[in-house]
């Protein structure tokens, strides 16, 4: 049996140190290329979730407004067409001189709560969706309904905006002229305000919605506030903008979308 | 001591020639990972048997080592590139079979001729192949890897720990191989071959469950 050569330590040991340390090294490199592609593989899964949860939206909102649409057109063209023509009997009758006098007490009463329907369903329609923002577009129908906010005399609103004439596509005229309603409900219902303003600005390609008045104030995270402002965010988002609302004196919120016009 | 050695590296064929039968039985439901994991095993077994017939022949068999180091390997880099899509360099595996494929070609003409053992070209590819195990290994440690081909699991860890024995006790073999010829005994030698012969029994042990576990292609 042959003398065991002892093994040296520069010949051997230090390339098979050198290997470990390349086998180490090359490991190391790849790890962090997965850790990185891991991390972009989330955020891109993330992305897909959110562009699909907008969208879904997006659809849900349109479908309401579709079917708001549609009541709102059959109640003011089918009942309000015949609700409108009854009254016109009735008034027809009410000069008939033959009927009693009871009968016509009788009559005029009907008629009177028809006309009342008639306003109720007018207003129900209006409500749903108003013909106004399909017709003449956005600003006007701001203007519309600042003038009946002031009518009131409870809170005094004022508008200023540089649309002009300018015609948006219909599911950012929806969503704006909501977000816009759903303030103002806030401020009359919890506000407790005098004044409120509205500014719509068109930049370049974005559009921003500023509204503040000067009541108490609200709770400036989104998440922890009630079903209005939660309601804001989602059209927000829906319609491709941002919402956010600022902390201060009375109440500050901001609307930002991107627009291509 | 001395017979178990000796009989260690004469049964060596027999785990290579049953891992192949039984990858031949379910190549056809086999998913494509594992089809190219198949290719190997069959490639392992017929270098096995043609190198057994040419050592009771009587002659030099180290050509097909040659042989065998460049398409083994070339077939389990694509392996582990089938299984690690969209987690290494798109293009990594590709330019290091190029890279190996090179090197072992002018190995094989200039430095280590075919007629005698490649102890180089051995050691490259099994520090090639324990990066691949061990980046394996981090890869399938992760939760959302392991949700993603949760199917595959069990079956990559079995191979993958195969793989890993196998070329991490190649690495030593091959790297001392030739201070062990050169300074010691026969004995000694045969005591560091009968190691190896071993851990490629364990290696295709694991690779035999690890085809077991794998899923098929009617229930992939």
């Amino acid at each position: 049996m042959e003398e065991p050569h002892e093994i040296e330590l520069l010949s051997i040991v230090l390339p098979l140190i050198g290997i470990i340390f390349l086998i180490a090294v090359v490991v190391l490199y790849l790890n962090q290329y997965f850790q990185r592609q891991l991390t972009q593989q989330k955020l891109a899964e993330q992305e897909l979730i959110n562009k699909q949860q907008q969208a879904l939206l997006q659809t849900s909102i349109n479908a309401q407004e579709s079917e708001r649409k549609r009541i709102a057109r059959d109640l003011h063209d089918e009942l309000g067409a015949t609700l409108s023509i009854s009254r016109m009997h009735l008034m027809k009758l009410e000069q008939n001189q033959e009927i009693s006098k009871d009968l016509k007490i009788s009559i005029e009463n009907v008629r009177s709560v028809i006309e009342s329907s008639l306003t109720s369903m007018r207003r129900i329609s209006h409500e749903l969706m108003p013909a106004q923002l399909e017709t003449f577009g956005l600003a006007k129908t701001l203007h519309t309904v600042v003038n009946r906010v002031n009518e009131t005399g409870g809170l005094s609103l004022s508008l200023e905006q540089s649309l002009g004439n300018m015609r948006m596509p219909w599911e950012l005229e929806v969503g704006i002229y909501r977000i816009v309603m759903e303030l103002v409900h806030n401020t009359i219902k919890h506000g407790r305000a005098a004044q409120a303003h509205i500014s719509l600005k068109r930049m370049l390609h974005q559009l921003e919605m500023i509204y503040t008045d000067d009541g108490v104030g609200m709770k400036t995270n989104v998440g922890t506030a009630g079903l209005g402002l939660k309601s804001i965010e989602a059209r927000a988002n829906a319609i491709g903008g941002t919402f956010q609302i600022f902390e201060g004196r009375g109440f500050h919120a901001r609307v930002v979308l991107s627009i291509n016009i | 001591m001395e017979y178990l050695a000796v009989n260690l590296i004469e049964y060596a064929s027999a785990p290579v020639l049953i891992t192949a039968v039984y990858a031949g039985f379910i190549h056809h439901r086999l998913v494509t990972e594992m089809r190219i994991l198949s290719y190997f095993i069959f490639l392992s077994a017929v270098i096995e048997l043609v190198s057994k017939v040419m050592w009771y022949q009587g002659e030099n068999n180290l050509p097909l080592l040659h042989l065998y180091v460049l398409i083994g390997f070339i077939l389990l880099a694509m392996f582990y590139r089938s299984i690690l899509q969209g987690f290494i360099p798109p293009k990594l595996i590709s330019a290091v079979i190029a890279g190996f494929t090179l090197f072992t070609i002018i190995n094989s003409a200039f430095i280590e001729p075919l007629t005698t053992f490649n102890s180089l070209a051995l050691t490259v590819q099994s520090v090639l192949m324990i990066i691949l195990c061990v980046f394996t290994f981090l890869v399938l440690m992760n939760d959302i890897v392991r949700e993603k081909r949760q199917d595959l699991l069990s079956s990559l860890n079995w191979i993958n720990s195969g793989l890993f024995l196998y070329y991490l006790s190649s690495l030593m073999v091959f790297y001392l191989g030739d201070q062990f010829i050169q300074y010691y005994s026969a004995l000694t030698n045969q005591y560091l071959w009968s190691m190896h012969s071993f851990f490629a029994m364990i290696m295709y042990i694991c690779l035999i469950v690890g085809l077991w576990k794998s899923p098929t292609r009617l229930n992939s």
